[in-house]
């Protein structure tokens, strides 16, 4: 069975690198300013949802052309109110 | 009354001297009365590579400074009457003038001539904010490389804020690699920046021969990217030219056995 490889050209990864990174550098956002923001919004999160803070995971991302502010994290236990 | 433009990218290295000196020697070809303005105070280039490096008196911060008239700093080129060097200071650095001061300038010799190209420094800081201060327009040149291509996206964010309207020039672009894919294309990069393309110029050894002698690479109608120069002065003059799709350069062989 022929399996044909196609060399996944650098020009292509090279265009995609740039999209992420220049939609991160667009923002504006510094790598403290993202970092408090990740910590206020585990404070909020927390009010909540039981989480861990270090699975807490706040990025700037590339969506289809469009800034995207992504929040994710594991939630592990509702707290019962 | 002049167009004054200036020619930025970032990031060094990727050929704003050698565009600023050859699309002034090209409008200045065709007729047009032209002043290159090297704006990159303490790391003079613009004189060197058009071959004038040697009839330099008075400099910019001289004239700045008013110290001097700015007539009496202007060096006349050796081919044509009609195109003049502003050098600048080889011994002070970036903060030895300040934007409104170059604003200034620029308003005071707009009259005078039907372009100003001036040549900026690179990076970010007071030697780019001094050499976009009295600009019209800008044309932001990057390489198809990454790197060049990201400052050259942190360039016209600033050119935006600053109110200058910028187009941007892809050079050294290698027909071979981009057929390849091991390099991006000039669709790719007008992708990714998302500014209006003023031109493309090939990857060409000839850009090394025309430093070494100081003559711009423009005056030499057989190389390739003496012609693109020779594109990109029409289009700033206003003529319709389109870019055309770049082939590689042919070597000697090649030519001769009729590849």
């Amino acid at each position: 069975m022929f399996k044909i490889f196609k060399r996944r050209s650098s020009a292509k990864v090279a265009k995609n690198r740039l999209k992420q990174v220049l939609t991160k550098d667009r923002a504006g956002l510094s790598e403290n300013d993202l970092c408090a923001l990740k910590q206020e919004l585990y404070q909020v999160i927390s009010g909540y949802f039981t989480i861990e803070e270090d699975s807490l995971v706040v990025d700037i991302q590339n969506r289809n052309g469009n800034s995207a502010l992504s929040v994710n994290t594991p939630l592990l236990q509702s707290p019962r109110r | 009354m002049g167009e004054v433009i200036v020619v930025t990218s970032g990031k060094g290295g990727v050929g704003k001297t050698t565009t600023t000196a050859n699309l002034s020697t090209a409008l200045a070809k065709a007729g047009k009365q032209v002043l290159a303005m090297d704006a990159d105070i303490g790391l003079r280039n613009l004189d060197i590579i058009m071959g004038l490096e040697n009839r330099i008196v008075y400099n910019l911060v001289d004239v700045v400074k008013k110290r001097c008239e700015a007539r009496k700093a202007m060096i006349r080129d050796k081919r044509f009457k009609t195109l003049f060097l502003l050098p600048t200071s080889q011994v002070h650095d970036k903060n030895a003038v300040n934007p409104e001061e170059m604003k200034a300038l620029c308003e005071e010799l707009k009259p005078q001539y039907d372009f100003i190209l001036i040549d900026s420094p690179a990076g970010i800081e007071q030697g780019f904010l001094n050499a976009i201060a009295g600009a019209d327009k800008s044309l932001v040149v990057t390489t198809p490389e990454v790197s060049a291509v990201r400052d050259a996206d942190r360039i016209i964010g600033l050119l935006q804020h600053h109110e200058v309207p910028a187009s941007l020039i892809v050079n050294r672009l290698s027909a071979k690699m981009v057929e390849t894919g091991e390099m991006m294309s000039k669709e790719d990069v007008v992708d990714i920046l998302a500014v209006d393309l003023q031109g493309v110029i090939p990857e060409d050894s000839e850009v090394v021969v025309s430093g070494n002698q100081g003559v711009p690479v423009v005056l030499n109608d057989q190389s390739i990217s003496g012609q693109a120069y020779d594109r990109i002065a029409r289009r700033l003059m206003g003529e319709e030219v389109p870019i055309p799709e770049l082939e590689e350069k042919k070597g000697f062989f090649s030519m001769l056995f009729g590849r």
